[in-house]
């Protein structure tokens, strides 16, 4: 498999079919860096803030040799502080994020769907990001969840730690039922320090209390970017025949649908749901960044890279 | 009558097709796709909302559905509505047909008119009533009861016209057959409103009410069509027409010889209230040769008869008239005779023998010739002298026991048999069965009426006897005293009669007719070797009944009724009368039953009643005036088609709009915004 052909809008669902998720970072965040006009590199390297008189106890090495030259003086030349930017991605495994989209007609029930799980596409996105997050020397950590925390990998800014999260990402199938808002009231009294949390989720829980939970975050100063995880059909609802919906997250819940006659009414529900999640965000100040499997993971970084520079 | 009707009731069971819709239904719920789901909240949401709407619309959709095959199976079956509304609506179309009685007996005049005249007048009338659209057929019912077009008409004028030129015909009626061909005539028709009027002098001859095979035959014919035809019988004569006929004329004996004196009888049957003294006049070719008087008592018969001398052989044309009344044609009635001078008979003896009694026709030759004024006159030869002998002379040829039977002879017998003449095979025991199955009977395709099998011998103290029920002659009933010891066990061929049988079953006298000529063969020699037979006084007009039968088709073939097929083509049969054609008589004459005009009984108008559903008005004369008000009905098939189009039109307007086959792409999707 070849994805030179592509190298700025890497096609998702060729990526998701590699198996390896570092390659997959690599490949997104070069080919997504390459696109880019000026390096982020040179913007993020050590940066001069002013100069101030030496005092006693001041670091000689920190001394403006040459303004001494020109001026007889000691000035320490002073940097701005590195920001280490701690960001902390959580990523859904609940049931639901195993939806890929039935097999298309005439391809057999069975057969592979041509995009990736909507967990899948977030892993591939979380994966990116955290390659890009430690190329800058930010610190990474991990939250896996369904119905509780699968697992939790601190943010730490070494890059043996990024094969820690790969591997936990490969690792993790997607299982139970959601309940993100506990888990987000739960996380949020537990990272103590601030910094930037990025949710890669489908958000299906009640809009309310997630509104409370992503109100949590902000309450304990941190900045929140929500990716909105969809797949197509969840967005369109393209189904023609009779057909009986299985609910991904509890077993035995079924429901025999004559699609044709329900579209409108689902159509208004999810976007309905949708506006509600976008106004909720808007409210809190939380970046809310809709993504579709079918569609590249530039708007992740991107929005990842935007929220990145406000902070500094 | 029920005010709603079907034409085409069968399309009912397309009443079932109503079961189509919930089949499919129930058949679609077992088809269906599996789809893993996780955005089933939203789901739940719209199905909450939308059940209520859905299944208010998925029942209303399967009723309209179920309606519009409802209305098209109803509009197939063809309804029609008879109520007192439905009369505001207009004449109903009109299938009529008529059976027409023409046969002689309504040439009936009492007074100025013939009831035929009656008969016209009413057809005509019935046919004023009809409209466009309406269909007319005539079906006369002469004997053979044919239709007047090949078509039922549209074009009422055109029948009158057909109408008004019929004539009564010199036949009997058949007015049973007449009214199931009217009936199947019926059965092909299509509009809604089907009436049979039988128009007749009401003479009960005709109908044949006492065979219910035929109306059981009859009444399966009506009930298969639809709608029920309405079915009256217009009776337009007067109830008591008396009428007096010749109902049969002839002359014994059978052969007649010219010089000897011939016995001829006519009876005259009086089919009237009162007794009736007539007198009759017998004119032979031509000529009034006796008068007689006759005192007939009422509903009886009297005969007249007259003792004739026929100087002249040669072909005679004999009449009998009992002068003019109500009826004319019945009377007078006619008879063809043939006087011979001499019926030659030649005898082909097997065994000659001195004695004439041991030979094989001393016997026959003696009986057939007591004296010398006997009309047939026997000559025997040596079977030996046969294929030589000049048989044009003869009459009918014996072959009186003999031996062998070769091709050569055979088709010189099938040339004598061919010329309209007589053969009587009488094989005995010199008889080769083989040469005569083979040369004469040929597996039943030549002369030979059956095949010989073998001789069969009787207990000497057993004889077999001849059969008491024999058929053919019963005045000869002494037959039966006759004792057979011996005889030959015959196979007869197809198409032949069997005249006779001997007490154990087996035939012994059989009859084949080969276009005039006839080939009679016996299981016994006409000797005493195998029977007594010819020591019994009946012997002699045994032999004599055997040779008339053969020599007697000129005789029989040449009296016929009208309509019978004619002898020949030169010749018509379709009026009575007598004359002479070819050097023979030939008489045609009427049948005689029609003449008894005696009126349909209550019982038998009850029975036609059943059997038809007919009805018998009174006051027929009334009757097309009041037609008018009796032919309407809707039919409603236009309505309910109509109706199944709509609702076809509605359900697909309900399925678009509900089912919202937008597709998927322009769907109202979130438009996803990047913001970047």
């Amino acid at each position: 498999m070849t994805v030179a052909a592509s190298p700025t809008r890497l096609d998702p669902a060729a990526l998701a079919k590699l198996s390896r998720l570092e390659i997959v970072a690599r490949l997104v965040v070069e080919g997504f860096i390459s696109g880019l006009h000026k390096s982020p590199h040179k913007g993020f390297s050590v940066e001069f803030a002013e100069h101030r008189q030496y005092v006693i106890g001041d670091n000689i090495r920190d001394i403006d040799w040459k303004l001494f030259g020109k001026s007889d003086r000691f000035f320490i030349k002073q940097y701005e502080e590195e920001t280490n930017l701690r960001a902390y991605l959580l990523v859904d495994a609940s049931g639901s994020m195993n939806y890929a989209g039935p097999a298309e007609r005439g391809r057999g029930l069975h057969a592979p769907s041509p995009r990736p799980t909507k967990f899948r596409y977030a892993s591939c996105a979380a994966a990116a990001l955290s390659y890009l997050m430690l190329q800058q020397r930010d610190a990474v950590g991990l939250v896996t969840f369904d119905s509780r925390v699968r697992r939790y990998i601190p943010p730490r800014a070494k890059a043996a730690h990024l094969r820690g999260i790969f591997e936990e990402l490969d690792r993790t199938q997607p299982g139970a039922d959601t309940n993100l808002s506990s888990i987000f009231h739960d996380l949020a009294e537990r990272f103590r320090k601030r910094g930037l949390i990025i949710v890669l989720s489908d958000l299906f829980d009640d809009p309310e209390r997630l509104a409370s939970a992503l109100q949590h975050f902000r309450h304990k100063k941190h900045e929140v970017i929500v990716f909105h995880v969809l797949d197509d059909d969840e967005l369109t609802f393209p189904f023609q025949q009779l057909t009986q919906f299985e609910d991904m997250e509890t077993a035995n819940a079924r429901l025999m649908i004559e699609p044709r006659q329900l579209r409108d009414e689902y159509l208004a529900q999810i976007n309905a749901f949708i506006e509600r999640v976008r106004r909720l965000c808007w409210q809190f100040r939380i970046d809310y960044v809709p993504m579709r499997t079918s569609e590249p993971f530039d708007a992740a970084l991107a929005a990842y890279l935007a929220r990145r520079m406000e902070l500094r | 009558m029920s005010p709603i009707s079907f034409l085409n009731p069968a399309m009912l069971a397309g009443l079932a097709a109503i079961a189509a819709p919930i089949l499919l239904h129930l058949l679609n719920r077992q088809r269906f796709r599996v789809v893993p789901w996780g955005a089933m909240m939203f789901l739940r949401q719209s199905l909450k909302k939308a059940t209520r709407r859905l299944q208010f619309q998925h029942w209303l959709l399967m009723l309209v559905r179920i309606f519009i095959l409802a209305f098209l199976a109803l509009a197939l079956a063809r309804p029609l509505v008879k109520t007192a509304f439905t009369a505001y609506l207009g004449h109903s179309r009109t299938d009529l047909v008529m059976v027409l009685d023409n046969s002689f007996s309504t040439t009936y005049a009492s007074g100025d008119t013939s009831d035929f005249e009656n008969i016209r007048r009413t057809a005509l009338s019935l046919v004023d009533t009809l409209r466009q659209g309406d269909t007319v057929s005539v079906i006369v019912a002469g004997d053979t009861a044919r239709p007047l077009s090949s078509d039922p008409s549209f074009e009422l004028q055109r029948t009158k016209q057909m109408i008004a030129a019929l004539q009564p015909q010199p036949r009997p009626a058949n007015l049973l057959r007449a009214t199931e061909e009217a009936g199947a005539w019926l059965s092909k028709l299509r509009n809604p409103n089907h009436e049979i009027y039988i128009i007749t002098d009401g003479a009960s001859h005709g109908w044949n009410t006492d065979r219910a095979a035929d109306w059981e035959r009859v009444a399966a014919v009506f009930a298969k069509g639809q709608p029920k035809p309405t079915v009256r019988v217009l009776a337009v004569a007067a109830a008591e027409r008396p009428n007096v006929a010749i109902v049969d004329l002839n002359v014994q004996p059978r052969i007649i010889a010219a010089s000897s004196i011939a016995r001829i009888t006519g009876r005259i049957a009086n089919y009237s209230a009162a007794a009736r003294d007539i007198s009759t006049a017998l004119s032979i070719d031509g000529v009034q040769k006796a008068a007689k008087d006759a005192h007939i008592e009422p509903g009886d018969t009297a005969a007249v008869a007259f003792n004739i001398q026929f100087p002249e052989p040669g072909p005679h044309r004999v009449a009998l008239d009992i002068g003019a009344d109500a009826l004319p044609l019945d009377n007078r009635r006619y008879l063809a005779l043939d006087a011979v001078e001499t019926l030659p008979v030649l005898i082909a003896d097997g065994s000659p023998s001195p004695n004439a009694f041991r030979s094989g026709s001393g016997f026959l030759a003696a009986a057939l010739q007591p004296g010398d004024e006997s009309v047939v006159r026997p000559v025997v030869i040596d079977a030996h002298a046969l294929p030589s002998a000049d048989l044009s002379r003869y009459r009918v040829l014996v072959l009186a026991n003999v031996a062998r039977v070769d091709r050569a002879l055979a088709e010189k017998l099938e040339h004598f048999v061919a010329s309209g003449r007589g053969l009587l095979v009488a094989p005995g025991s010199l008889a080769e069965a083989a040469d005569y199955n083979d040369a004469l009977f040929q597996e039943g395709r030549y002369l030979l009426p059956a095949k010989l099998l073998s001789v069969v011998r009787a207990q000497p103290n057993a004889p077999n006897r001849v059969a008491a029920n024999a058929t053919w002659r019963p005045e000869l009933t002494e037959l039966t005293q006759a004792q057979v010891q011996s005889w030959w066990r015959l196979s007869p061929g197809a198409g032949t009669f069997t005249l006779a049988t001997l007490a154990n079953g087996d035939p012994l006298l059989i009859l084949r007719r080969l276009g005039d000529g006839r080939v009679l063969q016996t299981a016994l020699p006409l000797d005493n070797s195998w029977s007594d037979l010819p020591i019994h006084p009946v012997f002699v007009p045994l032999v004599h009944e055997l040779i008339y039968e053969l020599a007697i088709p000129t005789q029989a073939s040449r009296n016929l009724s009208v309509g019978e097929p004619p002898p020949s083509r030169d010749v018509k049969t379709d009026e009575p009368g007598v004359f002479t054609s070819g050097g023979h008589a030939l008489a045609i004459n009427l049948d005689p039953a029609e003449s008894d005009l005696t009126a349909l009984s209550a019982t038998q108008r009850d029975s036609i009643g059943r059997w038809l559903g007919a009805t018998f008005p009174a006051n027929w004369r009334e009757l097309p005036s009041r037609l008018g008000n009796e032919r309407f009905g809707m039919q409603l098939w236009r309505e309910l088609a109509t109706l199944a189009l709509l609702l076809a039109v509605v359900e697909t307007l309900l399925t678009s709009l509900w089912s919202a086959r937008r597709s998927p792409g322009e769907a109202a999707a979130p438009k996803m915004v990047m913001n970047r």
